[in-house]
């Protein structure tokens, strides 16, 4: 909060400097609406800016003078002198708060009446005098005070222009040191140097630390945007924020400030579910929204995760088909992932509503835009029900980056020291290697880790292949292995700075450094490397298991959430959680059920159903749980959900094939596991979820009617009537119905001459059952 | 409408470029190697507190006749381009002219080698030089770099 006053301060003192000559001048010519709009804009802005403190008697201020001025603007009120008068004294009194509010001291009580009297009043020539003398008597009381620090707002390129003279001073003064080691100088010129040097060090820490910025300056006002506007939307949500402490340069602060805002807006608007859905869902009433911030050597990583009902990827899919983004075709060939990704299409939007709160048309995709531009990654994960995780990866270029340097042959490179767990010495230690295959493992604690030479991966010549030391690496997702370098040879807190494009481009280097004998060294890009080096598929595959808990000292387990529910036959059973798409309750008469098999209609859509087996169905409405494998669904009835869990015990296999996957201990309790992977294969298969197809005809003529109706009907179609607004399938016209609009994906053109050759014309004989059928069937299976 | 150029040796023949796109004429002494970059970029190098990449000029012709010779410090001609500096290695620089000339085009072109980069040729006072384009060095099509 400390650095928000401070911006508030300088904001409000800068504005203030420069409202002073619009002032000057709009006295001078009250009829400049420029001027006018300037003062106004400054009135309104501090007005604004209160309402983040507690303020009160400066925002009543600020916003009677607000009004007072609109009047002008709006031509209600003419700006006389006294007018003129008291928005000069309100100005200088805004001032004076400004005084008092940065040393910290609670305002005095109101004494604003007069100011007030003479902004709302026209008339009143006594007030003219009071407010001058009340600033004097305040301006005094000011001189009294001590002094304060003060802030000053200063262009970014002339930051830039310090640093590099810095720098260049450092490099002077090194030369200069080797001259005078050199030079058998005497005691006084090497302690005066020495003086220069402690004295540029700490110019130098100064000078780096002021781009530097703590992420609390961005995150600090988060929590309140959260609450405004979960109570916006009639939800409620709980934002956790950690790693506010982080340092990254100012710039990007800024630039990041609008994309988190914009994640975070939708996270509230599409992510968390209404406290009913989530309570009906089994979670929280409250959402819980986590903004976590990591620094991993010169990346920061910031990881937005709510836990609210995840995205709808079917939903998404067909969105981006419907807006051109990517054809019907595509879908097919996309992976989960490809898919998410598609939020940061232009012109896509899940949101069935426009809402205030997101959906203005700024897109996922200018929040993608402009991660990018930073030279920044963002990325998506989802799980339905469970929430969506959104990773921002950003580069904190002029940040420093505390290093570790290695030689390797003739070569000087650093590597983030976040990344390096240790090092170990083949001088001091005996190191095993295995050789496996044509990849090298190194034994280390008790685990194999896979052995990379810095120098092969480089392709540069090492030293000794006997005399090395091995960094254990530790990349993002928790994985290790060794990097093989010739020597660790220090500790270095390095400025990285970005290099050209075509270094860039070999994706191993983030950057280089200057040290302070004006040599370079190449940053390693770490993770570069282990996308090289080929770890990466290993990366993805340890992200998307849970996490194992303290991995060193406990024995490791595996928590499986799951939903444990009651079965018609009122058993307690569990399914795995990733299986269920969703829970629903839906009438006993959707309900189709045979001996052999039974459907149920959910949203239009005949799904197969199972569980109906162990026990009878409910008389009335039906609980039952949605399993999807992605690409189909099967409904499974059940009696009630009673909790979710986590499975923390093996899972003990069924011996037969069948519902049960095994049994497997909850709270002392063996309980059933439905095996997913059967009920797929076993009624997902044969009964292909089958969309209700529709057809459309001319149902004002008898025939259509009464004849043709009952047949389409038994081929499963449902029939509605030409001016229908809902869309067809198919239509069928008889005759020259077909010159008619019949709205539809596709036609069947009927005829009434027995003689036609319905190859040739490609129309159907409209007693001709057997051809009608067979098109009837043909062009259901194609929209299925 | 006068325009002030550099005239440099570069793989033997003599070359301009607009001193406009140059900040200054370096000695490069100590090139730091940067491993699995294309063969033009010789390394990284530095002036005062900046990195400079260093561009071999005759590499990116992919002409391997080595004019330069390695022992002594090599003049370079520095060239801010999208944020970053570069050094572009020539064999030697001769003056600094004005010209009124454009660069005319050259009839049968210039040969695979310099057609990149050729902008065509250019009327001195110290006598003809095909003036080049300096960001084309810089700009290496993928097809150069590998």
């Amino acid at each position: 909060m400390d650095d928000l006053h401070t911006e508030f301060i300088a904001e409000t003192r800068e504005m203030l400097e420069s409202v002073q000559e619009e002032l000057v001048a709009w006295e001078a010519d009250p009829a400049n609406r420029d001027k006018l709009d300037a003062i106004f804009r400054f009135v309104h802005t501090v007005k604004g800016n209160c309402g983040f403190f507690d303020l009160p008697r400066l925002a009543e201020l600020s916003h009677i003078a607000e009004s007072a001025l609109s009047d002008v603007r709006a031509g209600k009120r003419s700006p006389d002198v006294q007018l003129i008068d008291a928005i000069f004294a309100t100005i200088d009194r805004i001032g004076e708060m400004i005084d008092i509010f940065e040393r910290g001291e609670d305002l005095p009580e109101s004494r604003d009446d007069d100011l007030i009297g003479a902004l709302k009043v026209q008339d009143g020539a006594s007030n003219e005098q009071t407010p001058s003398t009340d600033a004097a008597q305040t301006e005094h009381s000011l001189t009294t005070n001590t002094p304060i620090a003060r802030s000053i707002r200063l262009p970014v390129t002339l930051l830039d222009r310090v640093m590099v003279g810095v720098s260049d001073l450092v490099l002077v003064r090194n030369e200069l040191g080797r001259l005078i080691r050199d030079s058998d100088a005497d005691t006084t010129i090497l302690s005066t140097f020495d003086r220069l040097t402690t004295t540029i060090d700490e110019m130098r820490e100064d000078i780096s630390h002021m781009r530097m910025h703590r992420l609390d300056h961005l995150y600090s006002p988060l929590p309140r945007l959260v609450r405004d506007l979960s109570a916006e939307l009639g939800k409620k949500t709980h934002l956790e924020i950690e790693g506010g402490q982080v340092e990254l340069d100012r710039e990007i602060i800024e630039l990041i400030r609008d994309p988190i805002i914009h994640i975070l807006r939708n996270a509230i608007d599409h992510g968390i579910e209404s406290p009913a859905d989530r309570i009906s869902a089994g979670k929280e009433e409250t959402g819980l929204i986590q903004i976590m911030t990591r620094q991993t050597g010169n990346r920061i990583s910031i990881a937005i995760v709510d836990d609210g009902r995840g995205i709808d990827t079917v939903k998404l899919c067909a969105k981006a088909v419907a807006n051109g983004i990517i054809s019907e075709k595509e879908t097919a060939g996309l992976s989960e992932k490809d898919i998410l990704a598609l939020i940061f299409e232009p012109g896509i939007s899940t949101a069935h509503q426009v809402t205030s709160v997101s959906g203005r048309g700024v897109g996922m995709d200018v929040v993608r835009s402009n991660i990018e531009r930073l030279g920044g990654e963002i990325s998506v994960t989802s799980e339905t029900g469970e929430g969506t995780r959104l990773f921002l990866s950003l580069p904190a270029t002029l940040s420093i980056v505390p290093s570790l340097t290695v030689q390797v042959g003739d070569h000087r490179f650093g590597v983030p020291r976040s990344y390096v767990q240790e090092i170990v010495s083949s001088r001091s230690q005996e190191l095993q290697f295995i050789n496996a295959g044509d990849s090298k493992l190194v034994h280390y604690r008790d685990q194999k880790l896979r052995c990379s030479k810095l120098a092969d991966i480089l392709g540069i010549d090492a030293g000794d292949d006997g005399n090395c030391d091995l960094m254990i690496v530790k990349i993002a997702s928790g994985d290790l292995f060794a990097l093989a370098v010739d020597q660790v040879i220090s500790h270095e807190e390095l400025v990285v700075k970005p290099l050209a494009d075509a270094i860039m481009a070999t994706n191993l280097y983030t950057g280089a450094s200057l040290l302070d004998d004006g040599s370079l060294v190449l940053m390693l890009h770490v993770a570069g490397i282990a996308i090289k080096e080929n770890l990466l598929s290993d990366i993805v595959k340890k992200q998307r298991r849970p996490a194992l808990k303290d991995q060193d000292n406990m024995v490791k387990k595996i928590n499986v959430p799951a939903v444990l529910f009651q079965g018609l036959d009122e058993q307690p059973r569990l399914v795995r959680m990733d299986s269920v798409h969703r829970i629903v309750k839906v009438c006993r008469s959707a309900i189709r059920s045979q001996e052999s098999s039974a459907q149920v209609v959910i949203d239009d859509h005949i799904i197969p159903l199972a569980g109906t087996s162990c026990g009878d169905l409910p008389d009335e409405n039906v609980n039952i749980l949605l399993l999807s494998d992605r690409t189909s669904e099967i409904a499974y009835a059940i009696d009630k959900v009673l909790d979710t869990v986590s499975i923390e015990g093996d899972i003990l296999s069924e011996t037969t094939d069948g519902e049960i996957e095994g049994v497997t201990l909850l709270d002392g309790n063996a309980l059933e596991m439905l095996n997913c992977h059967w009920l797929f294969a076993h009624y997902g298969k044969p009964l292909e979820t089958t969309k209700v197809t529709i057809c459309r005809m001319n149902l004002d003529d008898a025939w259509g009617r009464s004849i043709l109706k009952p047949l389409v009907e038994a081929a499963g179609y449902q029939v509605i009537g030409a001016q229908d607004k809902q869309s067809a399938d198919i239509a069928i016209a008889l005759d020259e119905e077909a010159d008619r609009t019949l709205e539809a994906t596709e036609t069947i053109r009927l005829t009434s001459r027995a003689d036609t050759d319905e190859k040739a014309g490609n129309e159907i004989y409209r007693y001709d059952r057997d051809a009608l059928n067979a098109a009837l069937k043909s062009r259901k299976r194609k929209s299925a | 409408m006068n325009q002030t150029l550099l005239v440099a040796q570069l793989n033997g023949r003599r070359i301009a470029m607009a001193a406009s796109q140059i900040e200054s004429i370096v000695e490069i002494s100590k090139i730091t190697p940067v491993p699995q970059t294309p063969d033009y970029i010789e390394g990284l190098s530095t002036l005062r507190s900046k990195a400079l990449t260093v561009i071999n000029c005759a590499r990116v012709l992919k002409i391997n006749r080595d004019h330069s010779q390695a022992d002594t410090d090599r003049q370079a001609a520095v060239v801010h381009h999208a944020g970053h500096d570069y050094a572009l290695l020539l064999d030697a620089v001769e003056d600094v002219v004005e010209t009124q000339n454009v660069p005319e085009e050259i009839l049968g072109g210039v040969g695979d080698e310099w057609s990149d980069v050729a902008l065509g040729i250019v009327e001195t006072e110290i006598g003809p030089a095909l003036m080049v384009n300096v960001e084309a060095f810089i700009t290496v099509k993928s097809d150069t770099a590998h």
